[in-house]
């Protein structure tokens, strides 16, 4: 009973498949970004020519044909429009030749089901970190969705962290290229806004950046409180959510969960609290094709019916609008 | 004796020369670089302490403060029932709020984390506590959002009666309420009631 999932939301073109608890691939194929950003016409243009191989290479790691496959799963939501709409078509493509069920899944939910999923939680509070997202959530028994307790009033971290080390002329624009010039910093004072369980970054980053400008201050040491403020802002947040909903388990998903350091911080309060900590492996952190799988075979299982008209894109999907099958 | 382990700090029952009364202590964070742990608990304790001072001063219904050290706050003990736990009508209740809200906002607080959790009744009468996340700034967007965070956390029909009598005591409501009908178009703000859990 082998699933194939396809991911296309933004810069990672994911295909996995999964076959009850294994993962038997997880292709993933980035598009190089320069320092200009992403053009969504060029990225739909690098899916599109790249799907097929992502495919048949995915397929061949698994030593399947697709006529092994007995669903298919694709990312509706949220992403950007054009990339998000190659996965969909390929998705309807394959499954109107192949004559398999097609399910439409909220890329946020599963970021968040694979890490509930490998982990083996059964009611974990998430701190879900990415480029476009920064959000707490726990599972609504009543309305079998994900409630946010928290969130990013304008920015995701992700970005906030993108938009630092393009500013700071780094040659690989990413997080981790901050998390590498931090070592070694030492702290310098930053804006820090929490609000509850929200919180804010634009502030923090115009001040990073207008820092930059100073040639007495060290980079590294911006870097480095840059980090250290952002996530601690995270961990408040985190932390005051979990006390309010008293949950006994603490995952983190996402891109940016790849950090080293903010999952060491999240391991230090579920320590506190004596509570379960669980992440996956960078592979399934970032945008990935088997999360999606993980999805749509919950899906499947759960007996679903599938409807290819209703399978559309839809760029501004919330996942706590997203039925979640346990 | 500890009542209560908060996010923020721990808050202990204590009894000084007769007098009941709460110790409010900023705990360790294990998670942050100490500079930055010292910095936020100190600053905090600060601020929490001025703005418990001031807000007596307007005349608003705070724990009446008492004594201030680097991470702590010694005020006295009140023996109500918060808001957040009362069953049944509360409409009185919220009605007073907004007017409290109001005069917070009329003398420049934001108090940061508005919610029924943090108003508590004693004898028919409402004090606002916890004013750990506050802050003395002339922000309309600050004041906008204690009242989002308290629209969040109460009926639509509590929160209608609790932004009538908001709107009667401050004296800047019509640019704080422009503020958050404009937080609510941005789309990350979308209604978010804690009450439907």
């Amino acid at each position: 009973m082998a699933v194939l999932g396809i991911e296309s939301s933004a810069h990672t073109l994911g295909i996995g498949i999964i076959d009850g608890d294994r993962f038997l691939s997880n292709k993933r194929i980035m598009f190089p970004i320069t320092n200009n950003g992403i053009i969504p016409s060029e990225l739909a243009e690098f899916h599109s020519k790249n799907a097929a191989n992502a495919l048949k290479s995915a397929l061949d790691e698994s030593s399947l044909s697709m006529r092994d496959i007995s669903a298919i799963g694709y990312t509706k939501g949220p992403g950007l429009g054009p990339a998000l709409n190659v996965g969909a078509i390929s998705a309807k493509a394959l499954a109107l030749r192949y004559k398999i069920p097609i399910y439409s899944i909220n890329h946020a939910l599963a970021h968040l089901e694979i890490v509930r999923h490998i982990n083996n939680f059964d009611d974990p509070l998430f701190l879900y970190v990415s480029g476009g997202n920064s959000q707490i959530l726990g599972f609504n028994e009543k309305k079998d969705k994900y409630h946010i307790y928290g969130e990013t009033f304008d920015i995701g971290i992700g970005n906030m962290l993108d938009n630092f080390a393009r500013a700071a002329k780094l040659i690989h624009a990413w997080g981790s290229s901050v998390a590498t010039l931090a070592e070694n910093g030492s702290y310098i004072q930053m804006p820090y806004t929490v609000k509850g369980m929200d919180f804010t970054f634009t502030g923090l980053l115009t001040h990073a950046v207008k820092m930059l400008d100073n040639p007495t201050i060290n980079k590294s040491d911006i870097a480095y409180s840059l980090q250290e403020t952002a996530f601690s802002m995270l961990c408040e947040a985190t932390e005051r959510a979990l006390m309010l909903t008293k949950k006994k388990e603490l995952g983190i998903c996402g891109g940016v969960a790849q950090s080293v350091r903010l999952k060491a911080m999240l391991k230090c309060i579920a320590d506190e609290h004596k509570i379960k900590f669980g992440f996956v492996e960078n592979q399934f952190n970032a945008d990935n094709g088997a999360m999606i799988a993980l999805v749509a075979q919950k899906m499947l299982s759960n007996g679903v019916i599938s409807n290819i008209n209703d399978c559309n894109i839809n760029q501004r999907f919330r996942i706590d609008t997203a039925r979640v099958y346990k | 004796m500890r009542i209560s382990n908060g996010a923020e700090a721990n808050v202990y029952r204590s009894n000084i020369l007769g007098i009941d009364c709460i110790v409010k202590v900023r705990q360790k964070k294990l998670y942050r670089i100490q500079f930055l742990d010292d910095q936020i608990r100190e600053q905090r304790t600060k601020i929490e302490a001025r703005i418990l001072a001031l807000s007596h001063s307007y005349g608003i219904n705070v724990p009446p403060l008492l004594l201030v050290s680097k991470y702590g706050i010694t005020m006295g003990f009140i023996n109500g029932k918060l808001l957040s736990e009362i069953d049944g009508n509360t409409n009185v209740y919220l009605k007073d709020a907004g007017i409290l809200l109001g005069m917070l906002h009329n003398n420049n607080i934001a108090h940061g984390d508005f919610t029924p959790a943090n108003i508590m009744v004693f004898n028919k009468e409402l004090f606002i506590i916890d004013f750990g996340l506050s802050e003395i700034i002339d922000s309309v967007e600050q004041k906008a959002l204690d009242i989002l965070l308290m629209k969040r956390s109460i009926s639509q029909k509590g929160f209608g009666i609790f932004i009538s009598s908001y709107k009667k005591s401050s004296k800047a409501h019509k640019l704080i309420i422009k503020k958050l009908n404009e937080l609510e178009m941005r789309g990350r703000y979308q209604q978010r009631s804690l009450q439907n859990i």
